[in-house]
């Protein structure tokens, strides 16, 4: 039986606890600075679960949610300065590749870091370089194959970002809606109202479409984004593009055709004749010329500049062979050339936008759809342009700030024939997954773009209101690093790599082991993505031919292995 | 000559917590607020979870339905809805009586200088208090909490804890002033002229002991009542500001719990219908309160 004196000392210990509460838990090992995008509540959920799962490794964060339009500028610096310093450790995000062909190429390589290239993790490795050359390079399918296996294999090793899942894209539309089966979800197939029939709405139907925040520039050659190619896609037209997202096929749109030499540098692209843009000046050669020549002008500041400079290797390397006709003899042979250049990059009209200053055009109406700008044709006509010009399908008919929409006519010179019935369309930007929800319940819209979520609200759709669509979205959510940090990033500020900074790398990849086995994926995709996903492990689209199911396997949620990753990385629980 | 001196009559305060006892509305709200109260202070033991305990998404069961295991149920992110709703009293009463303490003090001083002292004084000091009114507080929360944000990363004011909230509570309090400062300013005016105050002039007594033993005692009953009212007024402003996603990601807001449920509010009522409780719960107890000493402390302006 204890002694009195010995229950004594237990009950001053209990009371000291109870007043002080419980022994301060050991001090973390590191700070990390994490911003939640504060624009999908469902992404600020598992934010914040992810944050708490870090610190239970030991890891103090400090997390915030912040507006994009603060994420964008401090990893934009391309300094690597970790978030302290005004640069960022670590963020979350929904990534996709512009082109159905999985590009990681265009992001991980190490010579596409920022301002100029998309690389802003930094990522920096040889054995990922090499195996992104060999999928830019190589014409054999084997050999793409191959390096696109290498680039998957080489990413688990060490893991530069987590990859939370993969998200399919739920979308509900308007039961009358038929057509949208032919839209795709990536960018690049913007919603297509061209091909859309609204049941029961006569031959002038007005549709609309909801996408969640307002875009930064409609000036196609400024994003890849949602919240712009949404809004300025069905005006453009690219040289080539995608069949249906069913057989996810390229064929030829503005061009008709190429012919490629045996090396595979020297490509001849013929343009598709008598095809007219919005102010009824003639597509030619001249205007692929101008569209690229601007996007390499590093005046323009375009995010594309880096990407396609690595394609073309310069401006010397392309010209206008005759009025129908471009060759261009790349510095090497470049897959990204087919599928992304020519497959992705919007046309833009030389006659329109080439007296537009690099210092104005974001603010030019062409960008902002918000009043008139006069276009000269070389007939000597003007045409009265109320947006962006374009070749594509619909003309903008401006901005209605009171509504928040975008208006569109139908293009009636468009060289493709509408299928559908829409004449008058509209883009309108709705916040909120509830608020698009109720506006497809009261008619207001047709559809909306896949950043709603509304995976988990799907059991709240009625069938007489709304139609449930979900479609693979060649996308991932991941948590991305600053690979410049000195923890998590080069590893030299860790226990491991003070002691032997050889292996400070090393060290690094264990702290972002540690953090993807502290993940639990399968019930934030069950959880908080409504069971539309699939849990991540490497930057490929799930659903992509490429992506090599044979050899990646889901990453185990374990905390005990994440603390032994910490262990190797000289951290001490 | 021995004569009986007339029974002391009640002051002030308890005269006024006789028409106080009698308001249904006024007792209504003081129960309410006291149970506001209690939830704040004992919190800590009644929870029956972690706040921060997100267990049942790790086994499946967020926005689960009340239940034995969590009797409001478990929210979107996996929290037990109880425990957030009752951690965020504490939040909510900070934040009120916060806001308010420092709108008070400024008020006071500004309004009590402005009503004593008078003529050009008091024209600069309320042309002053109309500027801060005619401010939009709320855009200048949002802006100062995002700047501040930005601003205290690496500097040693990171290390404080709740630091957004403690921002939030701040500029609060320092754009409520001036509807204290008006109230006092009215009352000083109102004091400095009456029979009492003139007699301790007469006798010699400081104009500091005038002020804070004479003046600011009897204009505290009609401050009180507009601190009650601002109490709630602040609550539901912080509430406000996290709902729009800018509060603070560590502190348990009842605005935060909206916020992240609203969107569930089809699929799990109770993750959004509780915080909504519990905030029309407190603001209504602080401004019935309010009305209870209104009706107590001027009960000519009933009448």
């Amino acid at each position: 039986m204890p002694k009195r004196r010995t229950l004594m000392q237990a009950a001053a210990a209990a009371a000291v606890t109870a007043a002080a509460g419980p022994a301060r838990a050991a001090p973390p090992f590191f700070k990390l600075y994490l911003m939640i995008p504060n624009n999908q509540p469902a992404r600020m959920i598992w934010g914040t679960l992810a944050a708490q799962q870090m610190s239970r490794i030991g890891i103090d964060v400090v997390s915030s949610f912040v507006p994009f339009t603060v994420i964008a500028p401090r990893r934009s610096r391309g300094e690597g300065k970790p978030h302290p310093d005004g640069g960022w450790d670590c963020y979350l995000e929904r990534y996709y590749y512009n082109a159905i062909k999985p590009t990681p190429n265009t992001l991980f390589h190490s010579r596409l870091m920022p301002p100029g290239g998309e690389n802003y993790y930094y990522v920096n490795d040889p054995q990922i370089d090499a195996s992104l050359d060999a999928i830019s390079n190589t014409r054999d399918d084997a050999e793409r194959g191959a390096a696109y296996k290498a680039f998957q294999k080489r990413w688990t090793e060490v893991e530069p970002l987590t990859i939370l899942f993969y998200p399919q894209d739920v979308i509900a539309v308007n039961p009358k809606l038929k057509g949208f089966d032919a839209t795709t979800f990536n960018p690049v197939f913007f919603p297509q109202p061209e091909k859309w029939t609204i049941e029961g709405a006569g031959r002038n139907a007005t549709a609309a479409f909801a996408s969640w925040a307002p875009p930064a520039s409609l000036i196609p050659m400024y994003t890849t984004g949602y919240n712009e190619s949404n809004i300025f896609g069905p005006v453009y037209n690219r040289l080539y593009e995608y069949e249906s997202w069913e057989n996810k096929k390229l064929i030829p749109s503005l061009a008709t055709g190429h012919t490629v030499s045996n090396d595979g540098r020297t490509w001849v692209i013929s343009l598709r004749q008598g095809v007219k843009w919005h102010s009824g000046e003639e597509f030619t050669a001249a205007d692929v010329k101008f569209t690229w020549d601007t996007i390499l002008n590093a005046a323009y500041g375009s995010q594309l500049r880096a990407g396609l400079l690595a394609v073309l290797g310069g401006t010397e390397n392309y010209k206008v062979s005759s009025k129908y006709e471009v060759t261009v003899t790349l510095p090497a042979y470049n897959m990204l050339f087919l599928d992304w250049a020519l497959g992705a990059l919007a046309m833009m009209p030389e006659h329109a936008y080439k007296d537009l200053r690099p210092e104005s055009l974001r603010g030019h109406t062409a960008s902002t759809w918000l009043g008139t700008y006069a276009v000269k044709t070389s007939d000597g006509k003007s045409f009265t342009a109320r947006g962006g010009v374009g070749t594509g399908p619909w003309i903008p008919q401006g901005y209605d700030p009171a509504r928040k929409a975008y208006k569109y006519a139908r293009n009636p010179n468009y060289w493709k024939p509408h299928t559908g019935n829409v004449t008058t369309f509209y883009i309108v930007n709705i916040q909120g997954t509830d608020s698009v929800l109720s506006a497809l319940k009261a008619g207001e819209i047709d559809a909306h773009d896949p950043m709603y979520d509304i995976g988990p609200q799907v059991s709240t759709i009625d069938p007489a209101w709304g139609k449930v669509q979900a479609f693979d979205s060649f996308k991932w959510q991941h948590i991305c690093y600053n690979l410049k940090h000195p923890v998590f990033g080069t590893g030299v500020d860790t226990p491991l790599g003070r002691q032997d900074p050889a292996r400070a790398a090393e060290a690094a990849a264990y702290i972002r082991r540690a953090i993807s086995h502290a993940m639990p994926r399968e019930q934030i995709v069950k959880e908080i993505a409504g069971g539309y996903g699939e849990p991540g492990v490497v930057p490929m689209p799930w659903s992509a031919p490429e992506y090599d199911h044979d050899a990646l396997k889901p990453i185990a949620y374990d905390l005990g292995l994440s603390r032994q990753y910490m262990e190797k990385a000289g951290y001490e629980f | 000559m021995h004569g009986t001196l007339p029974p002391k009559p009640p002051g002030i305060w308890r005269q006024g917590w006789y028409r106080f006892r009698r308001n249904r509305g006024g007792m209504l709200g003081l129960i309410l607020v006291a149970l506001v109260v209690l939830v704040a202070l004992t919190c800590f033991v009644a929870a029956p979870y972690d706040p921060n305990d997100q267990s049942a998404m790790l086994r499946g069961a967020s926005r689960q339905g009340p239940s034995a295991l969590h009797w409001l149920g478990t929210d979107r992110m996996g929290y037990d809805v109880l425990s957030r709703v009752l951690y965020g009293a504490p939040t909510a009463l900070a934040v009120g009586l916060g806001a308010m303490a420092i709108a008070s003090v400024i008020g006071v001083i500004i309004g009590g200088i402005a009503g004593y002292v008078g003529g050009l004084v008091d024209e600069c000091l309320m042309r002053f208090a109309e500027f801060f009114m005619v401010i939009p507080v709320f855009i200048v929360i949002l802006a100062v909490v995002r700047l501040f944000g930005i601003m205290v990363v690496g500097t040693w004011m990171e290390r404080v804890p709740h630091l957004n909230l403690m921002t939030i509570i701040a500029l609060l309090g320092l754009f409520g002033w001036p509807p204290v400062a008006r109230m006092a300013r009215a009352e000083f005016l109102r004091l400095k002229h009456a029979e009492f105050v003139e007699a301790a002039i007469c006798i010699g007594t400081t104009r500091r002991d005038i002020l804070a033993r004479h003046i600011l005692p009897n204009a505290l009953p009609s401050l009180i009542v507009l601190v009650a009212l601002g109490i709630g007024g602040a609550i539901l402003a912080e509430t406000m500001v996290s709902f729009l996603g800018f509060g603070d990601p560590k502190a348990i807001s009842w605005g935060q719990l909206l916020y992240f449920n609203y969107e569930s509010l089809k699929v799990a009522p109770w993750g959004s219908v509780a915080p909504g409780v519990a905030i029309f719960v407190t603001v209504l107890g602080f401004n019935l309160l309010a009305d209870g000493l209104t009706d107590a402390f001027n009960p000519r302006l009933r009448q």
